[in-house]
């Protein structure tokens, strides 16, 4: 480890040089950064580093064991391939927004202790938020501040549970946690608003599709990526987890069916690749956690291969709505070829990478006798197929055309796409290096007959499904459309919110006006405007009702306000003033 | 002519472009999936019952 | 993006000739059928008792898809779906 950096300071640095350079140079750095930093995350071998004191504890910049060193691998090649992908993107914003992102994913993973976890989490949260809002749209706008909001929020629930926890224990160290204490739950809670569980899902479908081209393509890697990891060191055999996943393994699926925007089935079946992981971490074997990680990796690769297939027919057409396209398999070939690859790796088809990893965490669930947890996984991985290995391609390259003719997506974006096809089937034929890296050993075999056989069945009758439902007319058509999701709680909620605070502040508002603004200043200002005779005045009507000697109170009160009037009173308002608080202060000082 | 999009707000409502895109029956096929469906969920119940 | 109605002396792609549609799917039938009749050939081992049924997983992914798809289509989509500008007023 000798002359190596902390794992995240090259590229969150060099992300930050970026806006210096120009043209080459800055395309040269944009693609080495990533380089450097593996070159640099390969010069250290297992334990801690870069601890240094702090408050009572202390901070660790980098521990490497298997967990993080395979997170941390997997996130400099998605970084590599992203670079490449973005090379045309010449916008300081997104240049910037992209390094720094990964950079702050590659942190997080590598962070020994809570608080460095929680600074590389914001900072996943600032430089995310930048790449939605860079696509500068209104709807992306308002899409980056939704994103920004919900996980500030959920941030503070991570920073709050970390201060609990670290007063609790006496131990900032990030390790195996365990649900229990409030502390506990306010950092599963805090993970799990990344992580995209069930209800506090929305801000990624609702983000995703909305941000840059190239800018999903990073978001679909770092966010939720390092939320599982984060799960995986702290929450293992977490019993909760399990029903989250198979919760976000099971509705998505819904949702993608009817999706339009092609962009935001991706993100759809995102969630649902994530709740394989969170179910596999749930149920806490050296297998499923195995199985979590690496269908992790292989997420990446697949997932963002998908996006980066989108993102090509978007950018050669400016469309992402199923009914907008279609037929581009034409002009398009080789970006057309390249979704197959994702989609035959997301749909775990033999010999494509998804399928070495999902069973993992499948397989994991029947040794457990989770019988239903099986089913709603067997479901999932026949809807997964279902919308992303079929929807996706079919819509947008086959179906029925749509007139559009277009150029092939640009070099460097091919070659993103082609690196990411030729990586989903190199690990889907040679599992055994993917194998190796795990935190776990493993002698795993996904080849057996009858496991390649039960797969293929259940994917070639999933297609099926499919034809039928297509050619019977049954398949539902596709409708240019909001669907509601849980974000309605926050984005047509808030405005009831709104109504109600409006309705009970401004009346307490108004109310306090009332009182305080209009009548007691006016009273004040009564009695201050002659304050010597209306303390006479007062005074004497309290004695005469006092002691109840009739008297001709009109008269006397004339009386005062003549003599107040011509200055007859040798006490000014101002000596008044002193006295009364000389008579407060002494009586203060005698009540101590 | 572009051939790039970079940032076009893709749904956008001036744009035009169809609504919905519906899927045309095929002669004779919505018997085909009323049999396989009925068959399935027939033999998955008698899967079921025979194994739980 | 060029948005022009297709012209006829346009080469035509493989799927736009109905005939290759058809082989095509001819193709994917026989691989339906291949896959099932394996079945009664190769006896798969698994975890649970039902995995080694006769084409057990064949007909659950069928299913599974068809429910899928109906439950997106008749209960999902007309409690969810909503206008575009639902959220721009």
């Amino acid at each position: 480890m000798i002359n190596a950096l902390p794992p995240a300071m090259i590229l969150i640095l060099g992300g930050l040089l970026i806006p210096l350079f120009k043209g080459r140079t800055r395309q040269a750095l944009l693609l080495l950064l990533p380089v450097i930093s593996f070159i640099n995350l390969l010069q250290l071998s297992h334990g801690s580093y870069w601890i240094y004191p702090f408050l009572s504890d202390q901070i660790i910049l980098a521990r490497v064991d298997k967990l993080s060193l395979i997170f941390g691998y997997i996130f400099h090649l998605v970084a590599f391939l992203s670079a490449i992908y973005a090379l045309h993107v010449d916008d300081t914003v997104q240049n910037v927004a992209g390094t720094v992102y990964a950079g702050a994913a590659i942190g997080a993973v590598f962070a020994g202790d809570m608080f460095t976890l929680f600074v590389f989490w914001e900072m996943l949260t600032i430089s995310a938020t930048f790449l939605i809002l860079a696509r500068r749209t209104e709807r992306a706008l308002g899409a980056g501040f939704r994103y920004f909001m919900v996980h500030v929020a959920g941030g503070l629930c991570l920073l709050a549970g970390i201060i609990m926890h670290v007063s609790e224990t006496g131990s900032a160290a990030f390790d195996l946690i365990g649900l229990g204490t409030t502390a506990s739950w306010l950092i599963f809670v805090g993970i799990g608003v990344n992580c995209a569980w069930p209800f506090l899902h929305p801000w990624l479908t609702d983000a995703y599709p909305e941000a840059t081209i190239t800018g999903t393509i990073f978001l679909s890697a770092f966010t939720t990526k390092t939320a599982i990891y984060a799960l995986a060191r702290a929450f293992p055999g977490t019993e909760e987890l399990i029903f989250i996943g198979g919760a976000m393994a099971a509705f998505p699926i819904f949702y993608a069916v009817i999706e339009n925007d092609l962009r935001r089935v991706l993100a759809y079946s995102l969630i649902n690749q994530v709740g394989f992981m969170v179910v596999g971490i749930g149920i806490g074997t050296a297998l499923s956690i195995n199985g979590a990680v690496a269908h992790a990796f292989n997420d990446l690769l697949f997932k963002g291969l998908l996006f980066m297939t989108m993102g090509a027919v978007m950018y050669r057409t400016g469309k992402i709505n199923a009914t907008d396209l279609g037929g581009l398999y034409k002009s398009m070939p080789w970006t057309c070829g390249f979704c197959i690859v994702g989609a035959a790796s997301i749909s775990a088809f033999p010999l494509f990478s998804g399928f070495v990893s999902k069973s993992m965490v499948m397989e994991a669930a029947a040794h457990g006798d989770m019988r239903w947890l099986w089913f709603i996984l067997l479901f999932a991985s026949a809807g997964v197929f279902h919308h992303a290995g079929i929807k996706i391609p079919f819509f947008a390259f086959f179906s029925h055309d749509s007139g559009i003719r277009c150029k092939e997506a640009p070099p460097h974006m091919l070659l993103a796409m082609g690196i990411s096809a030729v990586l989903c089937i190199l690990i889907g034929c040679f599992p055994q290096y993917l194998y190796s890296m795990l935190p776990y050993a493993t002698d795993y075999q996904p080849y057996s007959i009858s496991h390649v056989l039960a797969q293929s069945q259940l994917l070639i009758f999933s297609a099926l499904a499919f034809t039928l439902l297509l050619l019977a007319g049954i398949y539902p058509a596709e409708i240019r459309s909001v669907n509601v999701d849980a974000d309605w709680i926050y984005r047509k909620g808030s405005r009831q919110i709104y109504r109600f605070c409006k309705w009970a502040f401004n009346g307490i508002n108004d109310w306090a006006d009332r009182i305080f603004v209009q009548q007691f200043t006016k009273l004040l200002a009564q009695f201050f405007e002659d304050p010597g005779g209306n303390l006479q005045k007062y005074s004497y009507r309290l004695w005469v009702e006092g002691s109840g000697i009739p008297d001709d109170q009109e008269q006397v009160a004339k009386q005062i306000d003549s003599r107040s009037r011509s200055a007859a009173y040798p006490v000014g308002v101002g000596v008044l003033l002193a006295v009364v608080i000389l008579a407060l202060v002494s009586l203060l000082l005698y009540l101590r | 002519m572009t051939d790039t999009h970079e940032q076009d707000n893709n749904q956008d409502h001036a744009e035009d472009g169809p609504m919905i895109l519906a899927h045309e029956p095929v002669e004779g096929y919505r018997t085909i999936f009323y049999i396989c469906i009925t068959i399935g969920i027939l033999y998955l119940a008698f899967v079921f019952w025979q194994t739980w | 993006m060029s948005k022009k109605p297709i012209s006829i002396d346009e080469e035509l792609g493989m799927f736009d000739k109905p005939e290759n549609v058809k082989r095509l799917l001819r193709i994917f039938y026989a691989c339906v059928v291949v896959s099932l009749a394996i079945d009664i050939f190769y006896h798969k081992h698994g975890i649970f008792t039902w995995e080694s049924f006769f084409g057990f997983y064949s007909v659950y992914g069928f299913v599974a898809c068809v429910i899928l798809v109906i439950v997106a289509k008749y209960v999902l989509r007309p409690l969810v779906m909503r206008k575009e500008d639902y959220y721009n007023d």
